[in-house]
């Protein structure tokens, strides 16, 4: 899956436990590129509770307990335009009524805004993080610690939309509308690297099609068979918005680029989130302006386009093919 | 024949505002009964003069026009002045000397609103500036959404990137208040809105130029000058060409064919965020009429797409050969 001797990345996964979450842990584990260091929660899809039970699921059924979890946020920071969870996307328990029974993990006793400051910490310039929920627990780091934004490697997010619609109001992606004020704050950080923004306008276009969705129900791999049931459930609920219907697979989508930045071109674009609490609350205001006026607004490199192909066939490997 | 479309103008005193007033005046098919100004690129005291010069160049001192509001009617985000774009005098530079006609003494609003009285369902209202004048008229006379016959906007950007900031649209963004008041209004004919959608494809090119700088008709004359100054500066902003915004939505008004609309909810952001300004319009309504929400979810999802919002036919699409060919045919191609 990953060139010959490369060095895994050493990530964080910060995730809210839906679905296409479920589905981004398990390509992590499995994809030899990708070295899981720890898995932190947040409230989101479901609640941080059912997020944390729904990661302990996936670490037992991919036999990797040894990974340990890092609960967050329950709520978020500010007043937000939506009510956070999103149970008729994600289904009550997070996987679509169908995911197994809950697991014994007992998360650290230590919160996820604390584990991710003293992992960084401790492999200064070394660790990535992906956000793949509200940007709560990214927020609380900075808040206590400003200093990870110099001390990790990179910064990837799911979230966001560049050009509208977005998924949850007429402007508004799922996880930046959850906590627009943690999303703000974690856009104007002073990232060491421009952080890489993953955006509904690939999303909804590099999504599980036909193909996918039939080997998938093959359950030809324990991620496959994990997955096939809950996903089931999201494509009917989730693909309305997608370029040809397919399924989405959004956080999937911003865990493959960690290893894999080739998947999708990224620009970089000044960047801030709506936070007045009208028509546009929670857009993440990217300027596709030609001739900017330079206002020192921060620039993060944002994917406004992907190689479905390839994104389609890095799926298929995870499903068995 | 056909009967001339009447229409007020509620303008700002930009390049293509004074373009968009020749094109009323001389085109066959409409009947400017007024012109309103408003203040945005200039101020409406200034604007008002320069109206006053097309009127007099026009050979049309008959059509009133009145000076309407110079200020805002709610905060709105700092931006650097318009004038850097059209001029300090709003003509290039090239503006020509004071003439002698003088507004009426009623202010943009209040014209509006008697002549909308006057003549209910008879008047197309077309503001081609910050929206400050047809909100005043809209809280003096709430009626006006029945007593218009229809109302045509240049402004706002249905999908991002706006001009003024990221998300904003020069005109919407000067007074976002008084454009949200507009926005969500109970229009019964659902306005249209000729934004920059639009109207920075549908340009100007070289054989639009070309014919303008012929100068073979009064309104080439008066605005060939004003137009080479804008030209080099407006095509930093579109590649496509010089974008004549309100010229465009003129000419819309009279032949609604030369664009392709959609009609959508629409409102505007006044909260003061990053996206302060926007024209957010809510393509999610598409799922309702292509069928993609079950029936039983369709009153919800049309209560979550619509409700406090305003209806709008925006253009997404144009003609742009015909676009170009009406801009050759107005400033007096052979």
């Amino acid at each position: 899956m990953t060139r010959p001797g490369a060095e895994p990345v050493a990530t964080v996964l910060d995730t809210d436990g839906g679905i296409d979450d479920c589905m981004a842990l398990w390509w992590g584990l499995e994809a030899r590129s990708i070295d899981v260091v720890t898995v932190t929660t947040v409230f989101g899809n479901v609640s941080l509770d059912q997020a944390t039970r729904n990661v302990a699921k996936v670490l037992h059924h991919a036999d990797r307990l040894d990974i340990p979890v890092a609960c967050g946020a329950a709520h978020g920071l500010g007043p937000a335009p939506i009510e956070a969870p999103a149970h008729h996307i994600h289904g009550e328990d997070g996987l679509g009524r169908a995911g197994p029974a809950d697991v014994d993990h007992t998360p650290l006793d230590i919160t996820a805004a604390a584990e991710i400051a003293r992992l960084v910490a401790s492999r200064p310039g070394e660790l990535t993080l992906v956000a793949v929920g509200p940007l709560t627990n990214i927020a609380l780091v900075l808040r206590a610690h400003p200093e990870i934004a110099q001390d990790v490697r990179a910064l990837t997010v799911m979230g966001g939309v560049a050009r509208p619609p977005g998924n949850v109001t007429p402007i508004a992606e799922f996880n930046v509308a959850c906590d627009p004020t943690a999303a703000a704050e974690v856009v104007a950080a002073p990232w060491r690297e421009p952080p890489l923004l993953v955006p509904l306008d690939v999303t909804y276009v590099a999504t599980l099609g036909a193909t996918e969705l039939a080997l998938l129900e093959e359950r030809r791999t324990p991620a496959a068979a994990f997955l096939a049931a809950p996903i089931a459930h999201y494509r009917a609920r989730a693909s309305r918005q997608s370029r040809d219907g397919g399924c989405p697979a959004h956080d999937l989508l911003a865990l493959m680029t960690v290893a894999h930045p080739e998947l999708v071109t990224a620009s970089l674009l000044p960047l801030t989130v709506d936070t007045g609490a009208s028509s546009a609350w929670g857009a993440t205001v990217v300027d596709l302006r030609t001739a900017i006026p330079d206002a020192g607004t921060p620039r993060w490199r944002v994917a406004l386009d992907v190689d479905v192909d390839a994104f389609r066939a890095r799926a298929r490997a995870l499903f068995g093919a | 024949m056909t009967v001339a479309i009447p229409l007020i103008l509620d303008t700002d005193g930009g390049v293509d505002d004074y373009s968009a007033l020749w094109y009323a005046l001389v085109a066959p098919d409409l009947d400017p009964l007024a012109v309103t100004t408003v203040a945005g690129v200039l101020s409406a005291a200034a604007t008002a003069r320069n109206v006053a010069k097309v009127l007099d160049a026009a050979g049309r001192p008959d059509v009133p026009f009145a000076v309407g509001a110079e200020s805002q009617l709610g905060p709105a985000p700092e931006l650097p002045p318009a004038t850097l774009m059209h001029g300090e005098d709003g003509l290039g530079g090239l503006a020509p000397p004071d003439v002698a006609l003088e507004p009426v003494g009623e202010s943009g609003a209040e014209l509006i609103v008697r002549l909308c009285r006057e003549q209910p369902g008879e008047i197309t209202l077309v503001a081609v500036g910050p929206f400050t004048n047809v909100a005043l008229a809209l809280r003096a006379e709430p009626r006006l959404p029945e007593l218009v016959k229809e109302l045509v906007i240049m402004g706002g950007a249905a999908a991002p990137p706006g001009n003024a900031t990221a998300y904003g649209e020069f005109n919407v963004v000067v007074d976002p208040v008084a454009a949200n008041e507009m926005a969500v209004a109970p229009w019964i004919t659902p306005p249209r809105m000729v934004g920059l959608d639009v109207t920075l494809t549908a340009t100007m090119h070289d054989d639009e130029f070309r014919v303008l700088n012929e100068r073979r008709t009064p309104q080439a004359e008066f605005m060939a000058g004003p137009f080479e100054v804008y030209r080099a500066l407006s095509e930093i902003e579109s590649e496509q060409g010089c974008a004549s915004h309100d010229t465009l939505t003129m000419m819309a008004v009279a032949n609604p064919d030369l664009l392709a609309y959609e009609e959508l909810p629409m409102s505007v952001d006044t909260a003061g965020g990053a996206a302060w300004g926007a024209t957010v319009f809510d393509f999610r309504a598409r799922w309702i009429t292509k069928g993609l929400i079950p029936a039983e979810f369709t009153d919800l999802a049309r209560a979550q797409f619509y409700d406090g919002k305003g209806v709008w036919r925006v253009a997404l699409g144009s003609d742009l050969a015909a676009v170009r060919a009406e801009f050759r045919r107005f400033y007096g191609e052979l």
